[in-house]
């Protein structure tokens, strides 16, 4: 066939450099589209400044110490007394006090305690309600041949016999004459509650069918790259190993009550046959629990010893000056930190740029950090943490394997990408507390998962 | 002294054209990077028309040409920062166009492929005179060739791309490449022929 020799020169001289003058409707659009990516740029990094914070927020609430009120409890462990119903008497201590002449003899017990207790009361004093029973500041006396500075003198240093007061000491003693206190373990109010900011609307104008789908018709296996955090809802069950201790049961449920919870992680998922989906990935998750513990028992008195030298000998008189109870109380923030690998499998499915995916599977715990404090069984603050002095183990190691599934509705804003929303549900096969403990504690977790999907194929 | 009458400056001073004149073309760019409209505009006008003609030559109509165009000039517009102010900012903005075609010639494709529909050429070119034929009909002609063949002979015999470039861009093999070239040919070939007849023919007449 006869054939041009040129023919390819013929077309590149006279297109190569052609100009065409374009449709008057396209530049309007293209300002549009360019002002559309602009305000989506400003969407995305105010999105990606949250998220950071939040992060942020997230690791600095991971390292911040307990708050705990740790004067008092370390207080505590040196001058609390629990009331004879306690379940943790102090035995030395539960005899009655008799009189004044048997709180002075030198072999008394209780002698020696309030010796042992005076020589520590500079780092057990309390701060003293009733200190406005006093008045200012006397001179020396002693108790026993050493001269002791003295705090206070009493309202009655007119009379003749106590004329001065020896510094202030704690005795601790079962008073049954108080009222006793009813209504067992009053729950604290929770310090904190999560609150989420409100959604901005969506600001596209219109719809641009089809404009931004991927075409998984020619591409049906592909990968995706997911991102997300959000917010959690576990739900805690509590189950007593034994009878015996359902009332102990009902003190940890009185102490402790879920404050808040968010989950982050990356997934990474293999579509294929254009509709399955294979996924797994790295998901954290964290939960914060308050544990505030009143001891209703608890009696603080406080008593003042004085020594007084009469016809050549020494007598100590012991008074009360000051009695509080019910204010003891612990309040921590216990923490738990869950890495999990999740194992799932699913399909989705797309109609234009709105698809929805559902899948299920497995997540097998990696790590599980705790913090905090919980009551134990004989009714005391008792901290878990492990590695912390004091600290008694509660938890297990690893959480194990838990069961999961999920439902995510995605929108694709350009065809690669995709942003996301995906409930979900976990429930953990075992109890997270060992089988020593007498309560199990096992979690459900509902939660939602708001991010991004990046498509690569 | 006297004012200068407002007829002394010409309408065609304001016009965005007027201002392509007096601006080169790195200010243009350093003003789009800079994020001002105008810049933009600027740049569109100067290079819209020859881009306009190279999305024509890629796609079916002219409808998917001003989209092929859109879609282009805001990839040039948020790509811009990566022109590193090297060769030509033309031979740039041309191949984002390039691109951009035979990415919508691969998504129609697909889904011809998935119709059952192979696209056909159109009825030959009205009769007229090889010498008077316009771009516009050269355009027309180039239209008329199955998408195959259009997209090879505009990357190779028009712009230059060697086969290989060709094939991996269009995801196709060098042989394939080469044949749809040379089927390309011998169409356009056939066209031209038929037209110099009839040109031949009309001129006896006369």
């Amino acid at each position: 066939m006869e054939q041009p020799p040129n023919i390819d020169q013929l077309f590149r001289e006279r297109l190569q450099h052609a100009d065409v003058p374009p449709p008057a409707f396209v530049w309007p659009r293209v300002e549009e589209e360019l002002r559309r990516r602009r305000r989506r740029f400003f969407l995305w990094l105010w999105l990606g400044v949250g998220l950071a914070g939040a992060g942020a927020w997230g690791l600095w609430q991971v390292n911040v110490p307990n708050n705990s009120l740790a004067g008092v409890v370390k207080t505590t462990q040196e001058t609390v007394v629990h009331s004879p119903s306690s379940s943790h008497p102090i035995p030395e201590l539960t005899s009655p006090i008799t009189s004044p002449a048997v709180l002075s003899s030198p072999n008394n017990p209780i002698e020696s305690k309030l010796a042992a207790l005076r020589a520590a009361a500079p780092q057990v004093f309390y701060p003293v309600k009733k200190q406005a029973q006093f008045n200012k500041p006397a001179t020396s006396a002693t108790t026993s041949g050493t001269p002791v500075q003295p705090l206070f003198t009493t309202k009655d240093a007119s009379s003749s016999v106590i004329s001065e007061i020896s510094p202030l000491t704690y005795l601790a003693a079962p008073l049954t004459f108080l009222p006793e206190i009813k209504g067992g373990l009053a729950p604290l109010p929770p310090a904190y509650s999560l609150v989420l900011p409100k959604a901005k609307p969506f600001m596209r104008k219109k719809k641009q069918p089809l404009k931004n789908c991927y075409d998984f018709n020619q591409h049906p296996r592909v990968w995706l790259l997911d991102a997300y955090v959000g917010p959690s809802l576990p739900q805690r069950q509590f189950t007593a190993t034994q009878s015996e201790y359902n009332s102990y049961l009902q003190q940890r449920r009185s102490t402790e009550k879920t404050d808040w919870a968010f989950n982050a992680g990356v997934r990474g998922s293999l579509l294929f046959g254009r509709h399955f989906l294979l996924r797994t990935g790295a998901h954290y998750e964290q939960m914060t629990e308050v544990f505030a513990y009143g001891d209703p028992n608890y009696i603080r008195v406080l008593t003042e010893q004085t020594s007084q030298l009469v016809d050549g000998m020494w007598k100590t008189v012991t008074d009360t000056i000051s009695i509080s109870y019910g204010e003891h109380f612990v309040k921590t923030f216990n923490r738990f930190g869950m890495l999990e690998i999740p194992l799932l499998a699913g399909a989705e499915f797309r109609a234009g740029r709105v698809g929805v995916s559902v899948q299920g599977g497995a997540s097998l715990n990696i790590l599980f950090w705790k913090r905090g404090t919980i009551l134990n069984a004989g009714g005391s603050p008792q901290k878990f943490t492990p590695g912390e002095e004091d600290a008694s183990p509660v938890f297990r190691h690893r959480a194990g394997w838990s069961a999961t599934a999920s439902a995510q509705l995605f929108y694709h804003l350009r065809p690669r990408f995709r942003v996301f929303a995906e409930p979900y549900y976990s429930r953990a096969f075992r109890p997270l507390t060992l089988a020593s403990q007498p309560v199990a504690q096992r979690y459900t977790t509902w939660g939602l998962k708001l991010g991004v999907t990046k498509i690569f194929d | 002294m006297e004012s200068v009458p407002s007829a002394y400056i010409s309408p065609e001073s304001q016009s965005p054209f007027f201002a392509i004149q007096l601006l080169s073309e790195t200010d243009i760019i350093r003003g789009c990077l800079r994020g001002s409209a105008q810049s933009q505009r600027l740049l569109y006008e100067r290079f819209a028309g020859k881009m306009y003609a190279v999305c024509l030559r890629y796609a079916h109509t002219q409808a998917d040409a001003a989209d092929i165009l859109q879609e282009g000039f805001v990839k040039v517009f948020t790509k811009l920062g990566q022109f590193q102010f090297q060769g030509s900012f033309e031979g740039w903005i041309r191949r984002i166009m390039i691109h951009t075609a035979l990415r919508t010639y691969q998504r129609q494709r697909y889904e011809m492929e998935q119709s059952g529909y192979e696209h056909l050429p159109e009825s030959p070119v009205e009769p007229e005179a090889l010498s008077l034929l316009s771009e516009a009909e050269l355009l027309k002609m180039i239209n008329g060739l199955p998408d195959g063949y259009r997209a090879v002979f505009n990357l190779v015999a028009i712009e230059g791309y060697s086969h290989a470039e060709a094939a991996e861009l269009l995801e196709i093999q060098e042989s394939t490449s080469r044949s749809q070239l040379t089927k390309a040919r011998r169409w356009l070939a056939e066209q031209l022929k038929l037209l110099q007849k009839v040109h031949v023919a009309s001129t006896t007449q006369a």
